[in-house]
């Protein structure tokens, strides 16, 4: 790794940086800060960034962190004394009001090593009402020291009055070439894969990485579109049988939506002629041939019928139901 | 790291840093003991980053090093050790810890002692001295009266005002106030305050049994810490930050009724109340009876279960003033009359909905006020 | 309608009993004759929880002058007047002592004008002795004051409970009258603040949103009406599948008008949400049921809120019916999660139905509050909603404990499994009202009053209810704008190891969503806050001794069935289960 670097050593999220060493530099931290953007788009290392910068031991060059020095060495880990990450057990799962009156309770000490003490607050809108109730407490009259970072994918689904009170950070998705470089530098992966991943990605670096830690993601992926191939000819009750089998692995059930939605929008955009802004790029000839099958109309009603299923899902309808209803939506 | 040094003197430092080992932390470092060889001596350390414990033993060291062991391990391990010389001697590669003892041989794998967080360390001159006597008796005064629930932080510390040869320990939960005065030796330059976490003073009551010399009290140039400075220990305290309620104001000036009490049977009679007041809040009622020319006065303690039965005792006592009848929780009157430390206490009343206030009789310096209870309407 | 005494014969067939057994039944008796008299507009002012003060002002036909001093004869009643004429019972107050009983035990003031006549009429009455009668004016209809009540019967009088106790009795009547007679206006106040008003415009769900509050009102769901109209009409709201309750009293059942208490119709009303609702939990509702006069029997029993049905099983039959058709065809929720069928429609009926059930959801943000938790049956499913919820507990042996937080007990009647925290909310929660009711209730006083802030609705309803709150052990006071200043808290809180101030905000906030404004229940929204701070935690483990402590406490409880907040205490797995599931 590089050492100390005007962009924190992130991958883009260049304002975002700026914003915040500037208010290291002058001084002028904010008690709180708000973090919104996309899973895996870099909000928790930007965090971590922040900390660093704040828990630096080597604080010659402007503030920034040097990224060797033993505090910034823990907190890379997560292990600084002066650092509380907090966040649910698990996706999906709840961030209890007991884990931010413990952050309350340890916050009202004086920091141990260093100036600060930083808070981390992951995926915030998985809080229950009663701790998103305490940390506003919190919020409303932190000690000096204290920097909290709530991080969160949608900040609507937050108490508005705990946006007011922080200030806010978006970090929106990066440039596909962007990503691109990133993983052919940073992560020494090979040209064509790094293509792939940072299309598939998003602009997600995050999710690019652990694509690559994760060796039988690209298997699952294939394997999905070759069902959602499979599918648009099979018979009403094999897509029957398919939902019901998917109904019961509910924590796949959204990714198999997402990746259905990305290539669907692909089917669309081949069918209407416009090949610049392509997902799957691997798999051409499969969506040519869909495009031809379907065309712009018919791309357009799966992705309106595949949306409203993930709608629906989050609505916590039956999610048998729903994809059932899914499965009378597509098309033949 | 290669140091050897006695069973016995081990085995007591680990009991001491043990107390604060933090056995379910997301730091998995702060549920081990550093060791790390200083001088020519052993230095153990265990912190919770709320209150840090360090203790030095004699030890014969042979290479300078340190490194970090899970606690219970190696307390378990220490203690089956027989009472000899032990030698351990650190693997840096794989941070593993071999001990021998005896004819036994154990292994330990340990954590980066850079993992550690830092341990500040008193550094020169200029720490406040005092006595370790009466710092013990200040604390098991007044540490009981803070706050145990975490809403409101500063009131789970004890407030340490340093003032001119004066330090000043203050303690509230909301319901009840207890406050200490004890001198000091040498005067301070210049007045100012901190708050300690109760559990950090209960702590360094614990471990300063047998200190006789006195301690000394230094804060960091941060002043995020205070160390405690005791023969081969010193206890390290984060402080609270934030401002601690103005008590002086909770301390009523003037009273109506005044009764001395023998605070033996004062306490007796509580710990019976004590066997019905607990069905019912513990509320405990108290009937002061003036005495006339001829006969002393009275107070009459009673305690009324609905569902077990009640008690009245009749005590002597020494009255001034008017009669008056008042409730307190009799945990919180047990409580201070277990520490109190007098043979004679007086109770300084006015109207059964004022507070209530207890001080030794003979010292001036402490000074304890208790809300009263009611029956609501 | 003429007053006439009734034949000796007929007196005789009424059911005997005292009518008058405490302020609420006086309550009763006037608003029924008032009911009877056509009123539009009843209003029923207290003092003292009935005991000293209670008037029935209405606006209906009123009594003419000559028949005014009959009105108190025993046994008078301008309803009936041959034996024929119970059979065909359609108006209430049938048993005609009601004013005769009153006049007997109080101070009665009497005053009445009929439309057809000039001036009006006014009769006092103390102890049965008629101590004036005069001319005197007020418009159209009838007001009865009535003034310490037992005034003559120290024996009665001692019986009566306090006035908060009164109190509640009367909220609970007067709401049932507003329900069975939306087209009534019926106002209720206490020592002269209004508590209760239904707006009788004949609207149903307006009386049920002034009564459990706007969420529920607008949430309930009309019975669909039958077609063609059958012998048996059922009418009335019930709650979705999604709104439910902790206990059966929040069914309320009116046949002909009338209220009445049958387990069997409740148990048809129940029956109707089988799968639909949590274990425990059961639905809300307001059910008419209207048939042939002919067809049912009031006269079982002298409170008049039993009947007895010439054909039951078809009464029963036809409120089921009514309820699950409504169910079936107004919930908004998909009403059978498991079973799917067997083999599948065509495309596209099975399409459209799920479509349709489907658009009903709302979107993720409002619907997080209202998820219900999915609870594990007990037993075989059915058998459940059969367990009686008030039932005593039987001794029971405390066996261990699970976790830090179950404990085992047995039974004769099997094997318990405890939820610790549960169950000391419930042994809490009842000895907290004993004890406010013997005004026990210890208040612990603060070393400096603490300010806390509060939305201003919140505010607004600590204030309003600062006399139950002080009776529970705080003491508070505004602090201007919405902010209150705490000078005591109840004991149990103060003890507590959690912050003290908390349970204010709870209490607060209970309130505000509570969907009851009627005074009886405020206390105990309040008694819930307070015990659910103090009660033992789950994951505390407890010694022998004090599960032991516990589970006698909670033998002693009258619903030691569910906690305070509605849910189970315990799970019961009878002696027949056991061997059942082991397959003995």
């Amino acid at each position: 790794m590089e050492t100390a670097s005007p962009t924190w050593n992130l991958v883009g999220h260049r304002w975002a940086v700026q914003f915040l060493r500037h208010a290291v530099d002058t001084d002028t931290v904010s008690h709180a800060y708000l973090f919104i953007g996309p899973a895996n788009v870099g909000k928790m290392t930007l965090a971590l960034a922040l900390a660093s910068a704040l828990l630096c031991q080597n604080q010659t060059d402007a503030h920034t962190p040097c990224g060797t020095c033993r505090a910034c060495r823990l907190v890379t880990a997560g292990h600084h004394p002066d650092l509380h990450i907090i966040e649910s057990e698990q996706v999906g799962a709840s961030l209890k009001i007991e884990q931010v009156r413990d952050l309350e309770r340890q916050v009202a000490l004086r920091p141990v090593e260093g100036r600060w003490r930083v808070a981390i607050l992951s995926r915030f809108e998985e809080a229950t009402i009663s701790a998103a109730n305490a940390l506003l407490k919190t919020l409303e009259e932190p000690p000096p020291y204290v920097v909290i970072v709530v991080l969160t994918a949608d900040a609507s689904a937050l108490l508005p009055t705990i946006v007011s009170r922080c200030q806010r950070v978006p970090l929106r998705p990066l440039p596909v070439a962007l990503v691109r470089e990133a993983l052919v530098e940073r992560w020494n992966v090979d040209a064509e894969r790094a293509d792939l991943l940072a299309h598939l990605s998003g602009g997600r670096v995050g999710w690019a990485v652990r694509q690559l830690e994760d060796k039988a993601a690209f298997q699952r992926r294939t394997h999905r579109l070759d069902d959602l191939d499979r599918l648009l000819a099979a018979s009403m009750t094999e897509r029957f049988r398919y939902a019901e089998k998917l109904a019961r692995t509910s924590a796949a059930v959204q990714e198999i939506l997402d990746l259905w939605l990305g290539w669907w929008r692909d089917v669309m955009l081949l069918a209407a002629d416009e090949n610049a802004l392509l997902t799957n790029v691997d798999c051409r000839n499969m969506l040519q041939d869909h495009a031809r099958r379907f065309g712009v109309k018919g791309s357009m009603d799966v992705l309106q019928a595949l949306q409203q299923a993930v709608d629906r899902l989050n609505c916590n309808a039956n999610p048998r139901l729903a994809l059932e209803v899914l499965m009378l939506d597509l098309p033949r | 790291m290669k140091v050897s040094c006695l069973q016995e003197n081990l085995s007591k430092g680990l009991s001491i840093v043990g107390r604060a080992v933090s056995p379910r932390s997301t730091l998995p470092v702060l549920s081990n003991v550093l060791l790390a060889t200083e001088a020519g001596r052993l230095e153990l350390s265990a912190t919770n980053l709320e209150v840090g414990i360090n203790c030095w033993i004699g030890a014969k060291v042979e290479e300078d090093g340190a490194t970090t062991v899970p606690a219970r391990t190696f307390i378990d391990l220490v203690n089956a050790l027989p009472p000899e010389q032990v030698d351990m001697e650190l693997v840096v590669q794989t941070q593993t810890l071999n001990l021998r003892a005896g004819r036994s041989e154990a292994n330990v794998k340990g954590i980066d002692a850079q993992e550690f967080p830092l341990v500040p360390v008193p550094e020169g001159e200029g720490g406040i001295s005092i006595e370790a006597d009466a710092l013990r008796t200040a604390i098991s005064q007044v540490a009981f009266a803070a706050a145990t629930d975490e809403s409101r932080p500063i009131l789970t510390g004890v407030l340490a005002k340093f003032e001119e040869d004066q330090l000043t320990l203050a303690a509230a939960d909301g319901f009840r106030l207890s406050v200490r005065t004890i001198p000091l030796p040498q005067p301070v330059p210049d007045p100012f305050s901190i708050i300690i976490p109760a559990r950090a003073l209960v702590e360094l009551g614990r471990i300063s049994g047998e200190q006789e010399d006195p301690i000394i009290i230094t804060i960091t140039p941060t002043r995020n810490q205070v160390l405690f400075q005791l023969t081969d220990i010193v206890l390290v305290s984060q402080l609270i930050d934030g401002n601690f309620p103005d008590y002086r104001q909770i301390i009523p000036q003037d009273w109506m009724t005044r009764s001395v009490l023998d605070t033996a049977a004062f306490l007796k009679a509580c710990k019976t109340a004590l066997i019905f007041a607990r069905d019912a809040a513990h509320i405990t009622r108290m009937h002061v009876k003036p005495g006339s020319d001829l006969s002393p006065g009275h107070l009459v303690v009673s305690a009324t279960s609905a569902e077990t039965g009640d008690d009245v005792s009749e005590l002597d006592a020494n009255i001034e003033g008017e009669g008056v009848e008042i409730a307190f929780n009799v945990k919180y009157l047990i409580d201070l009359l277990s520490v109190i430390g007098t043979p004679q206490v007086a109770l300084y009343t006015t109207t059964s909905s004022s507070p209530g206030v207890l001080r030794p009789v003979g010292d001036v310096d402490y000074t304890h006020v208790i809300m009263p209870m009611h029956l609501g309407r | 309608m003429p007053i006439r005494v009734l034949p000796e014969q007929v007196a005789s067939q009424i059911a005997a009993g005292e009518v008058v057994e405490r302020p609420s039944s006086v309550v009763k008796e006037l608003v029924e004759n008032s009911i009877d008299a056509g009123a539009r507009d009843v209003q029923v002012e207290t003092r003292a929880g009935g005991k000293r003060f209670i008037r029935v002002s209405d606006d209906g036909d009123g009594v003419p002058a000559a028949e005014v001093e009959i009105a108190f004869h025993r046994h008078a009643t301008s309803k009936l007047v041959t034996a024929e004429d119970l059979a065909r019972i359609t108006t209430l107050g049938f048993r005609g002592e009601a004013l005769a009983s009153i006049a007997a035990v109080s101070r009665v003031t009497f005053v009445t004008r009929s439309a057809d006549e000039p001036m009006g009429t006014l009769l006092r009455v103390e102890g049965g002795q008629v101590t004036a009668l005069q001319e005197s004016g007020r418009p159209p209809g009838t007001s009865v004051t009535v003034e310490d009540l037992f005034f003559n019967v120290p024996a009665r009088r001692k019986f009566l409970r306090t006035e908060r106790t009164e109190r509640r009795h009367i909220d609970a009547w007067l709401t049932r009258y507003g329900l069975a007679y939306p087209g009534l206006r019926v106002t209720l106040s206490h020592d002269g603040r209004t508590v209760f008003q239904s707006p009788g415009n004949d609207r149903l769900r307006d009386v049920m949103i002034a009564v459990y509050g706007l969420e529920v009102g607008a949430a309930v769901l009309q019975i669909v009406p039958e077609e063609p109209p059958p012998e048996v009409r059922v009418s009335g709201f019930v709650s979705p599948p999604a709104l439910h309750r902790a206990n059966r009293s929040y069914i309320t059942l009116f046949v002909n008008g009338r209220w009445v208490q049958d387990a069997g119709l409740t148990y048809a009303v129940i029956q109707a949400y089988h799968t639909l609702l949590p274990s425990g939990r059961y639905p809300l509702a307001v059910v008419m049921v209207d048939l042939p006069p002919a067809d049912v029997d009031v006269n079982v029993h002298p409170a008049k809120s039993e009947v007895r049905f010439r054909d039951g099983d078809a009464v029963f039959r036809a409120v089921q019916k009514a309820v699950r058709r409504t169910l079936l065809q107004r919930s908004p929720v998909p009403i059978t999660p498991s079973a799917p069928p067997a083999t599948w429609p065509t495309e596209t009926s099975a399409a459209s139905q799920r479509r349709e059930q489907l658009a009903h959801l709302r979107p993720r943000q409002s619907d997080r509050q209202f998820q219900f938790e999915q609870r594990p049956a007990v037993g075989a499913p059915g058998e459940s909603v059969l367990a009686a919820a008030t039932e005593r507990l039987p001794p029971l042996r405390v066996v261990g404990q699970i976790g830090g937080t179950y404990v085992v007990a047995e039974g004769p009647e099997g094997l318990y499994l405890i939820d610790q925290h549960a169950a000391h909310e419930r042994v809490l929660f009842e000895r907290l009202l004993a004890e406010r009711e013997r005004a026990e209730v210890v208040s612990q006083a603060l070393l400096n009053p603490q300010s806390v802030d509060l939305s201003p609705e919140a505010a607004g309803m600590l204030e309003e209810h600062r006399e139950t709150l002080d009776s529970l052990g705080f003491e508070i006071e505004p602090f201007g704008g919405a902010t209150v200043l705490v000078r005591a808290l109840p004991a149990l809180v103060a003890e507590q190891n959690s912050d003290p101030l908390q349970v204010l905000e709870d209490v607060a906030a209970a309130l505000v969503v509570g969907d009851a404004p009627l005074s009886g229940r405020v206390e105990e929204a309040v008694a819930r806050q307070v015990c659910k701070r103090f009660a033992i935690k789950a994951g505390q483990v407890m010694t022998t001794a004090e599960m032991e402590e516990l589970i006698r406490a909670l033998e002693g409880c009258t619903n030691p069935r569910t906690c305070p907040h509605g849910r189970p205490t315990m799970i019961h797995l009878s002696v027949a289960q056991l061997a059942r599931e082991f397959g003995r």
